[in-house]
């Protein structure tokens, strides 16, 4: 078996990489900088972005009730709350192939019944047909996400305390940083004790990456998350042996949270201690009306980081088109081949958005994506990665999404747009289907989209 | 600290740690493969001043070229010996004939139901040819004939056209990077390193297999190397092919109809007795290297023999394989011969129910190959044993 023979790495965690992540750390201690208010607990979707985040499927009364989400039709029933994302596209080929999700449409719906004692019912339906070409309503899904949450707020010596308890629909995760997991859908359980700025946290989820995978973590949080401990356990039936990680992660926004750094150490505690590190810089503001955001990440894995010990693709049997809205650089891409290489990659991220007249904005988001992959000295292991990379060596990705957007209920959401863009969705047959590749990249395409939000 | 100096700190951290495994990767290049070969037990003597040696010969087809390499001297009285394969000798890979498709599987996605579908990859590969051979003149060198057809030097081993061999790809990048990421597991889990070379086997579709020690065939008497082709490859299966002798006293049109054209009468039994049959007759009737096609490869095959009943008629057939080449792409097919007699009437020598058991009859023509009844092998096949 690859890698099973080999007896270490040439390389060590580089001097000064320990030392970057305790600056940060420190700096996050000692320059604390007031969070804005999550109305969802645990809520690890992307904030230094401009590409959409949507809902999340807990605590949906809090969400609609936020400023932005005014124009839901949903957020003022009494014990219940609904709202849906729609869109629809039809996507034309310049060059390449498509994927799966060519003229389609998808109703992202979301409705929670709440009682008057800490019990939601939340649930996610998914309704999308991912190609007209299939005849009529023939290829048409309904995915549903459900979750029971109990929760409870509490007085407890003077200070704010919660408890959450969730299951099993845990929407998109995010483990620390995303060193680990990144925007990833799960379904298990979660469970939180929040205690002023501190909290204790537990999630457990099945099938991860691999069909025969859980994955379940204790997370000790600070400073209202920015400063995490995390011990963490990938284990596999019937597969190799379970992977232990403990795991340290900081965040330090600045700049009246325009600016953020991020990192994240963590250590995987098989018989040879594994080190990965994780760095993010990201910059988002407003120019005039020029909304824009740029940011850079690296990442570092030494070679058999990754929790599978052996060369397995990771899949995915959950790729919606909403999950464009995610950026290539993420584990899901490296762990696959973490036993036989050491990796390490830098991102580049940009997005804009620049409101034009009459309704219309330009927009474009990119992300140039430069990784490597370096096998120990003296061994000879070449391989293809199921992006179609030979490895070892470098390879580089570009993904681009580019077009106008026209508003025309100024105030609203929705929208018709006209996007150039070289990233699709990929998917099986029918979505269920694990699948290796998360984007499709091959080709470049003209998409004609309809989107909504009630 | 001024917020300007803890940014340029940041920044610089962050520049550390950007380049800090370095921003290169180097190529790999593709290792040696150690093969272990296994001399026949009886080899002849070389001749007093002559030493053994081996070469791997690497061939054209048309014009008929030889590549030699690697090549050394066998120990005097070894019984192994190694072969390094580090890389191609100066030659271009695609004049090299005949070149093989090396069968690769790769699991993909996207099945239906969850099931992964098998994808068929296949790389371009080339087995070279292993000789050992007495270097009479001592030039260290396999001599080639001065039409380039043969290697003229006494070969005294070889290795098997049909057993586990070597193949070297033409891009092994290109292949093995084709592969998914289990099947590489799977792949490194017999190769150990990604090199040039693999262990091959099989024959018209080869796969790969687990290293092992390669036994060489007694080369003595085969004559000059391939003086056709390299290798042989199996492209398939022909149609059986049948023929039939019936006894003279039998009716030829109402045993053999008129789809078998390949029916005979002759006298099987004498004139004027039913049961006498002449064995001189019987065993002139038996099948020999020429039945099966002089010069075809499977001559030697095993053989297998069956006889069975059907009313009054009774049929003693002799099946084996036949081989047929043309250049290099060959087919093998099932021949048969069948004797066809009245069981009122066998000859002395008649094998049926004797040597060679009855199969029991069923729903199939007499001379049909009845593949739920034990096969016999057949004499010479026996004999072998």
């Amino acid at each position: 078996m690859l890698g099973s023979s080999h007896a270490g790495s040439r390389s060590a965690l580089p001097w000064n990489v320990p030392f970057t992540w305790v600056v940060v750390l420190i700096s996050a201690w000692l320059f604390p900088s007031p969070l804005r208010a999550e109305p969802v607990v645990a809520d690890t979707r992307d904030h230094y972005t401009l590409l959409k985040q949507r809902l999340v499927n807990r605590q949906l009364f809090e969400q609609l009730g936020e400023p932005e989400q005014a124009y839901r039709l949903g957020r003022n029933w009494e014990s219940v709350a609904f709202a849906v994302d729609g869109s629809v596209a039809s996507t034309q080929v310049l060059s390449g192939e498509f994927s799966r999700f060519h003229g389609y449409f998808l109703f992202d719906t979301f409705t929670a019944l709440r009682s008057p004692y800490g019990v939601d019912f939340d649930l996610n339906l998914a309704l999308f047909n991912p190609s007209a070409s299939d005849g009529i309503r023939v290829s048409s899904f309904a995915i549903p996400g459900g979750a029971l949450h109990f929760y409870r707020d509490f007085e407890l010596g003077g200070k704010h305390a919660r408890i959450d308890v969730l299951g099993t629909d845990l929407d998109h995760v995010t483990l620390g940083n995303g060193l680990l997991l990144e925007r990833w859908p799960l379904e298990g359980a979660f469970a939180n004790f929040a205690y002023g700025d501190w909290y204790l946290r537990h999630y457990f989820g099945g099938r991860v990456f691999w069909p025969n995978d859980d994955l379940y973590t204790l997370q000790l949080g600070a400073l209202g998350g920015k400063l995490e401990a995390m011990f963490s356990g990938w284990k596999f039936m019937r597969g190799p042996a379970t992977s232990n990680y403990v795991d340290l992660s900081a965040r330090l926004p600045l700049w009246g949270e325009r600016f953020q750094v991020a990192a994240e150490y963590s250590l995987n505690l098989r018989e040879q201690l594994r080190n990965a590190l994780l760095l993010k810089t990201d910059y988002i503001d407003k120019l005039g009306d020029l909304a824009w955001h740029m940011g850079y990440r690296f990442r570092w894995y030494q070679r058999g980081f990754g929790p599978y010990r052996g060369l397995a693709a990771p899949t995915t049997t959950y790729n919606l088109p909403y999950r464009e809205n995610e950026y290539l650089d993420n584990s899901f891409e490296y762990f696959g081949v973490s036993q036989g290489f050491e990796q390490w990659s830098h991102s580049l991220v940009a997005e804009f958005e620049l409101p034009l007249a009459w309704g219309f904005r330009a927009f474009g988001e990119g992300e140039a994506l430069f990784a490597f992959a370096r096998e120990p000295a003296g061994e000879a292991y070449v391989i293809g990665s199921p992006r179609g990379h030979a490895l070892p060596g470098p390879w580089v990705e570009g993904l681009y999404r580019t077009g106008l957007k026209l508003y025309p209920w100024p105030g609203l959401p929705h929208r018709l747009s006209a996007v150039f863009t070289n990233k699709q969705v990929e998917t099986g047959r029918a979505m269920s289907e694990p699948t290796d590749l998360r984007f499709r990249t091959a080709g470049h395409y003209v998409s004609l989209q309809l989107e909504a939000a009630l | 600290m001024s917020g300007s100096t803890r940014r340029g700190r940041i920044a610089l951290y962050l520049g550390l740690a950007a380049c800090s495994g370095g921003c290169t990767a180097p190529e790999v290049s593709p290792r040696d493969l150690r093969v272990d070969y296994q001399l026949p037990e009886r080899l002849p003597e070389p001749a007093r001043e002559a030493e053994l040696r081996y070469a791997v010969l690497w061939m054209s087809s048309t014009p008929r070229r030889f590549w030699i390499g690697p090549q050394g001297r066998l120990a005097p009285g070894s019984t192994h010996f190694e072969v390094r394969f580090e890389g191609l000798p100066e030659l271009d890979f695609d004049a090299l004939a005949p070149l093989e498709q090396l069968h690769l599987s790769s699991q993909t996605q996207f099945a239906v139901g969850g099931d992964q579908v098998i994808t068929e990859l296949v790389a371009d590969v080339y087995r070279p040819r292993l000789v050992v051979y007495e270097d009479d003149n001592g030039n260290r060198v396999p001599d080639v004939s001065d039409d380039g057809e043969r290697i003229v030097e006494p070969v005294i081993a070889i290795d098997s056209e049909w057993a586990t061999g070597i193949a070297a790809l033409r891009d092994p990048k290109a292949a093995v990077t084709a592969l998914s990421l289990e099947n590489a597991e799977a792949y490194y889990a017999t190769n150990e390193a990604f090199s040039r070379f693999a262990y091959v086997t099989g024959t018209g579709r080869l796969e790969l297999t687990s290293p092992t020690t390669i036994a060489l065939a007694p080369g003595a008497g085969i004559g000059p190397v391939a003086p056709f082709c390299a290798r042989s490859l199996i492209s398939g299966f022909g149609a059986t092919k049948l023929s039939l002798v019936v006894d003279a006293r039998l009716d030829l049109v109402t045993i053999c109809g008129v789809e078998l054209a390949d029916c005979e009468s002759r006298r099987l039994t004498s004139s004027d007795s039913d049961a006498g049959l002449d064995g001189g007759d019987v065993e002139s009737l038996e099948f020999d290297a020429g039945d099966f096609g002089a010069g075809t490869l499977g001559a030697s095959t095993p053989g297998f023999e069956q006889c069975r009943y059907n009313g009054s008629l009774e049929a003693w057939t002799r099946w084996n394989y036949e081989t047929e080449c043309d250049q290099c792409q060959c087919l093998t097919r099932t021949v048969g011969r069948s004797l066809v007699v009245s069981r009122a009437a066998v000859p002395d020598g008649w094998p049926c129910g004797k040597r060679v058991a009855y199969c029991e009859p069923e729903a199939l023509p007499l001379y049909s190959l009845a593949t739920s009844c034990d096969l016999e092998p057949d004499a010479s096949t026996r004999d072998a044993r």
